[in-house]
């Protein structure tokens, strides 16, 4: 129900970023998210940010699936 | 993706067509995790043993013909214009759809995000602008930011006509009160990056149902049904997991959720197919209805019969207990281009995405 | 040039006149043109002509890659490549809107001689008229085309094994004009592919012969473009999603507005259909070539299939069907 693609922060403008979707450039609404600093990626919703990603999670995310997999190439 | 995740997402996927020997169904509940599994051709990966089943997660499928007419009847209005997202445009009340008023020259506008509807207030300022709000919480809390924003900026001619939505009435509803059969229930990740993850906790405490908040790329899909058929089939315990940490913490999103609470309060609603579900609204709250289009305008949103054509199954689809393809209008009487129910129409529609991408036929 | 188009330009009289001269005649300028007023006379030769017609009325007039005056002989000229000609004589028809600002006309006259000399062909025959503000949104170009088709091309059956080839990237026309139509805040390097792909015939030689069929994937784009090649040959196809190419900012604006992209138009890009097991042969052919330097062997056709198919890089299956209809903004 919820079309969102991850962007990285790349200027902070009061309530707004602009972001960095592989190579587009595009102003969202920040007001949703707390304490976005240049560099973060964000997941963004109809304009507006409305989630700090934490990348290490995606490799946790391969390692869990390994682990399932008794994988140890 | 890397040669690494694909090596990966092929070894799962062995591992699941194995392990599973019995037919078991597994519930999308997101309409953009229907859009996704669709989009990857998941469907034809996986054994036909397993049987993915879409839930009520289509926020334009569920929303009722009488918010439509509604929408119609406020263009219908001196000045009024409606601005919407564009998977609206289509969707049919019993007075016709917004694409047909926007033809005979009434002002519909599409936006690509809620703020736009700022820059046309404060350029139209003799019009009244009413954005058509639907969603679920992912989407509830821009509205609230938008009204706040509305507020501080002193626009008075910003109003939200909602149609708004909680997740977790909807799914209780599905599973205890329709009872709809499920052997794993993969969560909404980006409802859950607002709410956190405790809205769907009672899927496995409550219901005993294996289930997994899931993200939206290959690897999340395939990775969360193999944690579930793991789960189905005994080699895991069953455990409530969440795989999309990276943009789901335990807690939520708590600028939003403030937002949301300072804006919104729960209220009954009907969805289109399923009936009645109590506090599965938002709506604005006193301290803001003057924002509310409804009590702008005086307008009541009359509920409305489900209103589906002959045949159609959509009420059955939105709880996972038909496929489109077992709807006999599927494809044939019903395609995008002559949608006879919400699931065609929406492009997250069940049945506009096993239409588009061919469901599990190839 | 200063100056707007008025009604008087197009009253058949002295203005009209001027207005072809100063215009059309300095930038198309060859002797068939300028010779003789009411029809060209030029001589072909011996062999098989194609004869082709298309209208643009496209919006907005310049774009990001081009505009309206290249992509009316891109469209034509890529016409003709389709069916294995090499581009000769085009006319020209011009409807303008009274008011048009001249010196937009004269750089629209001056893309269309610069892609008519990329792709070696001369706009010999024209016409102009100008209609009341408010008819036409700016102006509206028709573009016919003559050419000589190869020899050795003979469009003929497609069967099991005939391979797919796609001379580029894909999506980037429609997505160019997508955003410079809608406001959408997007701020990107995305241009139109537009462009003339005369260069494939003689590119391919005799190879021509392996050639089943071409088409030009425009409107629709390239899932629409395949989804009618294989329905009028009652035949089924596999495609490889991960040998289509899209450049990684239009994949961006799709995945943003939550669009498809195999259901954007290109306007320089070429499907050709090729006999099992020349495929690799003609792509290589092809690549040397600016114009198609990105050429990829797409997929193959299947007689075992009766629709066309997509295998996702992550080896699942989907069908492909024709555009019904786009959305444009989505939130679900």
């Amino acid at each position: 129900m919820c079309l969102a693609i991850p962007a990285k922060v790349i200027k902070l403008n009061d309530v707004h970023a602009e972001v960095d979707v592989m190579g587009i450039r595009k102003k969202v609404n920040i007001l949703l998210v707390d304490d976005l600093k240049i560099g973060d990626k964000v997941m963004v919703h109809a304009g507006f940010a409305i989630s700090k990603i934490d990348d290490e999670y995606y490799d946790f995310l391969k390692e869990t699936l390994k682990e399932m997999l008794d994988d140890s190439p | 993706m890397t040669q690494e995740e694909k090596r990966l997402i092929g070894k799962t996927v062995d591992k699941i067509n194995e392990s599973i020997q019995s037919d078991i169904r597994i519930m999308e509940i997101c309409g953009t995790h229907t859009h996704q599994i669709a989009r990857f051709g998941i469907r034809k990966l996986l054994t036909p043993k397993i049987h993915l089943v879409s839930g009520p997660g289509c926020p334009v499928c569920v929303t009722e013909p009488g918010y439509i007419d509604a929408l119609i009847a406020l263009l219908k209005r001196e000045k009024v214009a409606v601005a919407t997202f564009g998977d609206l445009l289509r969707v049919r009340g019993l007075l016709g759809s917004l694409e047909e008023q926007k033809s005979v020259g009434r002002k519909v506008i599409t936006v690509y995000s809620p703020e736009d509807s700022i820059i046309l207030a404060k350029r139209q300022k003799d019009e009244s602008i009413v954005f058509a709000a639907v969603g679920f919480e992912t989407t509830a809390p821009l509205y609230a930011a938008l009204i706040q924003t509305a507020r501080k900026e002193n626009i008075h001619n910003l109003f939200l006509l909602t149609s708004l939505k909680r997740m977790e009435p909807a799914i209780r509803y599905i599973l205890g009160e329709v009872g709809v059969h499920i052997d794993g229930m993969l969560c909404p990740g980006h409802v859950a990056a607002i709410t956190g993850i405790g809205p769907f906790l009672p899927v496995t405490a409550e219901y005993h149902i294996p289930a997994v908040i899931c993200g939206f790329e290959a690897m999340d899909l395939i990775a969360s049904i193999g944690i579930l058929c793991g789960q189905i089939t005994g080699e895991f315990p069953v455990q409530f997991r969440n795989t999309y940490r990276r943009c789901v913490s335990d807690s939520g999103n708590s600028a939003a959720l403030r937002l949301m609470k300072e804006v919104f309060e729960m209220s009954d609603v009907n969805w289109r197919g399923i009936g009645r579900i109590p506090n599965s609204a938002l709506t604005l709250n006193n301290c803001y209805e003057e924002y509310d289009a409804l009590k702008r305008f005086g307008l009541e949103m009359e509920p409305t019969p489900a209103a589906f054509s002959d045949g159609c199954e959509c009420g059955k689809v939105l709880i996972g207990e038909k496929t489109p393809d077992m709807c006999r209008n599927f494809g044939r009487l019903c395609t995008p281009d002559h949608p006879m129910g919400p699931c065609m129409i929406s492009s997250e529609g069940a049945c506009a995405a096993y239409y588009r991408f061919g469901g599990g036929e190839v | 040039m200063k100056g707007k188009v008025t009604l008087r330009h197009g009253d058949g009289g002295l203005h009209t006149n001027r207005l072809i001269r100063d215009i059309f005649f300095r930038h198309f300028d060859n002797e068939i043109l300028t010779g003789y007023q009411d029809a060209a006379i030029f001589s072909t030769g011996t062999g098989r002509l194609a004869f082709t017609t298309d209208s643009f009325v496209v919006k907005p007039i310049f774009f990001p890659g081009g505009d309206i005056g290249k992509l009316a002989v891109s469209g034509t000229v890529n016409d003709l490549t389709a069916a294995g000609a090499v581009p000769l004589y085009l006319s020209a028809g011009f409807v303008i809107e009274e008011g048009f600002e001249l010196e937009k006309l004269d750089q629209i006259a001056a893309s269309m001689s610069r892609t008519c000399k990329l792709a070696g062909a001369q706009i010999v025959t024209g016409d102009t008229k100008v209609v009341e503000k408010g008819l036409v949104d700016g102006v509206y170009i028709n573009t016919s085309g003559i050419g000589r088709v190869h020899k050795c091309f003979h469009p003929r059956q497609i069967t099991t094994g005939d391979e797919i080839i796609l001379t580029g990237t894909i999506a980037e026309h429609g997505t160019a004009i997508l955003l410079e139509r809608y406001d959408l805040g997007l701020q990107s390097e995305i241009a139109s592919d537009c462009r003339p792909l005369s260069e494939i015939i003689p590119a391919l030689g005799d190879h021509i012969k392996h050639i089943k069929l071409m088409r030009d994937p425009t409107r629709g784009g390239i899932a629409t473009a395949l989804c009618e090649i294989a329905e009028s040959q009652h035949i089924g196809a596999l495609i490889e999603e991960e040998n289509l190419q899209i450049r990684p900012s239009v994949g961006a604006v799709h995945e943003l507005l939550g669009t498809d992209p195999l259901y954007f138009a290109s306007e320089g890009r070429m499907i050709l259909v090729v006999q099992k097991g020349c495929g690799m042969e003609i792509v290589n052919i092809l690549k040397s070539h600016e114009s198609c330097r990105d050429a990829e062997r797409i997929g193959a056709f299947d007689e075992a299939r009766s629709k066309v198919c997509l295998r996702t890089t992550l080896g699942g299956e989907r069908i492909l069907s024709m555009l019904e209809n786009q959305m444009i903004s989505r939130i679900c």
